[in-house]
């Protein structure tokens, strides 16, 4: 029964994210403004749905969403949607050219951990792993790195939209996109709002991973890739926070860090491991 | 006489071609005053905007190529050789130069369908062209039309509604860069002219941004900065101000770019790489293209501009038809009164005819009657009088009618015929525009047959190694 709720809890946020991309994109290019409610709506159905979703599995399984890739992969669809959707409603004007680019993201985040995912519910009791994953340091770690992970997504989401706009008057055109994209200055302005919040809770993962892999791992952690490349994207971000705040870097360069950093940060989740939990 | 239009535009060349035949407000004297001093040019006008430059001239008929010699003329003036610029011009004679202007003052020819300043363009050049001594009857009487034509069809039809301009799509576009409000930028303002004071208009009606201007006359500066609650720079202090500008709007009339590459590359470090929108409406360029290579730099030229907006063109297009109508109809009006000044000698000459007569016929009566009271003699005189004015009158009236739409243009070379006159009457427009006054307006509006054969024929009319070097009228290409 509760097996069916997820699923179809599931099905709704699936189904909220989908429209609410279409109905995005819709109103970037045809600017009807229904368009742009219904988005919102559908945005707005899809985070409760995958919160249902998300509660109704800790319920039935007594241990946090994120103990299995998949599992994580999903609640950063739910991180990138939530996120988002805090945007839309808080944002004046409306980021609506973003939200065609974090709904799908967050669509087909949560499309390949339904796809790609094994069986949702345990067979069994609590495995060590489990309990390891439920300790505060830990959850600490994960919970800081999906919503760092969310807004360097959508990040990422707006270096994409700079660039696009970037282009389109470097080479002078007219029409098709333009005109229907954000300004740059306030893209940048916008990007550089979520680096800096991603920034923090990036810090805070990692060194509660660091904490954690200090006092309960085997030797030769920090070579490990996936440690490796996560401190590579630390370092990147880093560099574009100081780059900005303190030698006023910006444009399509800055834009291209943001890119990368989010390269770096998948390539991070599934790069092969000795030494991390999942991956 | 001869009416010729030699001209480059942009449909013809871009703008590094156009650049190099621009010619400044202030060299329009001297450019008026040298095509003046060509010997078998009567009459001259210069109309050099953004987008055109082109040479009207009234010329004698019997001058075998007026092109070649308007064309050496912009080659002398502006000190360029022929093959620069001859594969780019067209060639309009009589009623297709007259036409020609007609379309351009209404802003049929116009990159921007309709836009407006070119009305305001042409009438300077009239302007300019009378303050010179340049004009005459014929090309007073042509801007004059082509300025009253302009303007009904701007107000009769619909080509100019919504009409995007230049300064319209600077502010577009400085709002991709910069958001929908310019309150916090600052434009920079480089060049007093007009067209930086409507694009510099159009900015400042978009949230307030603030606006410095520098120019070379810093009294012009000053009295433009007033105008927008700005402050005046000296062109000098150039690097400095573009330190704080967003916005650059630059109109100079500076032969060479003013904006050069090294120039922006040091205030763009000294402004931490801040976006720079550059907007070069001047012909020749200000600013230099490589520039536009620039990180965080965003130039756009006229043509540039223009080409922006060319999409409006195709919306409006509709109305082109309602509009072209109107241009016929003065086309055809003006081509009337043209003709007049041809008709006015034969007119003259009949009534000089029948006087003679008259006088002959007199003479030869009072001789052969011998004594008649003076007042008898009034009284034939009064009757002869009477006679050749009647005679005269339907003849007049027949000449007048044969330039009128609808009559009977072979009337006026039977009368000559009738009167013995052929020889006698000048001919002001002889042969120069045969088929203008043919049909209705619509005919007048094309390119007079003979009048540029290269065009048709592929020969190099300006230059015979140049193949094609005038293009083919737009109307006639069915553009």
């Amino acid at each position: 029964m509760m097996h069916m709720q997820e699923s179809a809890t599931l099905a709704l946020a699936a189904l909220g994210y989908l429209v609410a991309s279409v109905c995005y994109g819709a109103f970037v290019m045809l600017r009807h403004p229904g368009l742009a409610r219904v988005a919102r709506y559908a945005a707005l159905i899809g985070v409760i749905g995958h919160t249902l979703s998300i509660g109704i599995h800790c319920a039935v399984t007594h241990r946090t969403p994120f103990t299995t890739p998949e599992e994580a992969l999903g609640a950063s669809a739910w991180a990138i949607a939530l996120i988002y959707l805090v945007l839309d409603f808080v944002i004046k004007p409306q980021p609506t050219a973003l939200g065609a680019v974090a709904q799908p993201i967050a669509f087909f985040c949560l499309f390949a951990a339904r796809v790609f995912g094994t069986s949702h519910l345990p067979e069994q009791g609590l495995s060590k792993s489990d309990v390891i994953l439920n300790s505060t340091v830990i959850s600490l770690h994960v919970i800081a790195l999906l919503f760092a992970f969310g807004l360097l997504a959508l990040a990422f989401g707006c270096a994409v939209l700079y660039i696009t706009q970037h282009r389109m008057l470097k080479l002078k055109r007219s029409g098709g996109l333009f005109g229907k994209l954000p300004s740059l200055a306030s893209i940048d302005r916008l990007g550089f709002g979520l680096v800096s919040f991603a920034f923090p809770l990036l810090t805070i993962g990692l060194v509660s991973g660091v904490i954690r892999a200090v006092h309960g791992m085997p030797g030769g952690w920090a070579v490990d890739p996936k440690i490796l490349l996560s401190m590579a994207m630390w370092v990147v971000y880093g560099i574009y926070l100081a780059l900005h705040v303190l030698a006023h870097w910006r444009g399509v360069r800055a834009n291209y860090l943001l890119i990368g950093g989010l390269v770096i940060a998948v390539a991070t989740y599934f790069v092969p491991t000795v030494v991390h939990r999942f991956g | 006489m001869s009416l010729v239009v030699l001209g480059i535009n942009h449909t013809t060349a871009d703008v590094a071609v156009r650049e190099k035949l621009a010619v400044g407000e202030h060299q329009l004297p001297e450019a008026l005053s040298r095509l003046t001093d060509i010997n078998k040019v009567a009459e001259g006008a210069v109309l050099s905007t953004c987008n055109r430059t082109e040479v009207y001239a009234v010329v004698d008929p019997g001058v075998a190529d007026p092109e070649d010699i308007l064309a050496d003329y912009l080659a002398a003036s502006h000190g360029v050789a022929r093959h620069d610029f001859d594969g780019h011009l067209y060639c309009y004679k009589d009623s297709a130069a007259a036409s020609h202007l007609f379309s351009v003052t209404a802003g049929l020819d116009s990159m921007i369908l309709g836009e407006p300043d070119i009305q305001r363009q042409v009438k300077q050049a009239l302007e300019a062209t009378q303050s010179a001594g340049a004009a005459g009857t014929i090309l007073n009487r042509l801007f004059q039309d082509a300025l009253v034509a302009g303007k009904r069809a701007r107000t009769e039809t619909g080509i100019s509604r919504g009409a995007a301009s230049v300064g319209a799509v600077a502010v577009e576009r400085a709002t991709q860069i910069f958001g929908d409000s310019l309150s916090g930028c600052t434009v920079l303002v480089l060049g007093a002219g007009k067209m930086s004071e409507i694009t510099a208009k159009h900015l400042q009606a978009k949230g307030s941004p603030a606006v410095i201007v520098a120019n070379r006359t810093h009294e012009k500066a000053v009295q433009l900065a007033e105008q927008f609650g700005g402050t005046a720079k000296r062109f000098e202090e150039l690097p400095q101000a573009l330190l704080a500008a967003d916005i650059v709007v630059c109109s100079t009339a500076a032969p060479h770019p003013v904006v050069t590459r090294p120039l922006i590359k040091e205030a763009m470090r000294a402004r931490h790489n801040r976006e720079l929108f550059l907007i070069d409406i001047a012909v020749p360029r200000d600013v230099e293209p490589a520039v536009g290579d620039l990180d965080n730099v965003y130039l756009y030229n006229i043509d540039d501009l223009n080409h922006l907006v060319a999409g409006a063109r195709q919306a409006r297009a509709g109305e082109v038809s309602q509009a072209r109508a109107i241009i016929d109809e003065a086309v055809a009006d003006y081509l009337r009164w043209w003709h007049s000044l041809e008709v006015a000698p034969v007119i003259v000459a009949v009534r000089e005819k029948l006087t003679d007569l008259r006088a002959v016929e007199l003479a030869r009566l009072r001789s052969r009657m011998g004594d008649v009271s003076d007042k008898d003699w009034r009284s034939i005189e009064a009757a002869f009088e009477a006679l050749t004015n009647k005679i005269a009158h339907p003849a007049t009236v027949a000449i007048k009618q044969s330039v009128q739409s609808g009559g009977d243009p072979g009337a006026l070379d039977t009368i000559r015929k009738t009167f013995g006159i052929e020889t006698e009457a000048s001919t002001p427009s002889s042969g120069a525009m045969p088929s203008a006054l043919e049909g209705n307006a619509a005919s007048a509006s094309e390119p007079s047959s003979g009048a540029i054969p290269p065009a048709l024929g592929g020969h190099g009319a300006i230059d015979n190694d140049t193949p094609a070097t005038i293009v083919k009228p737009l109307w006639e290409a069915g553009t």
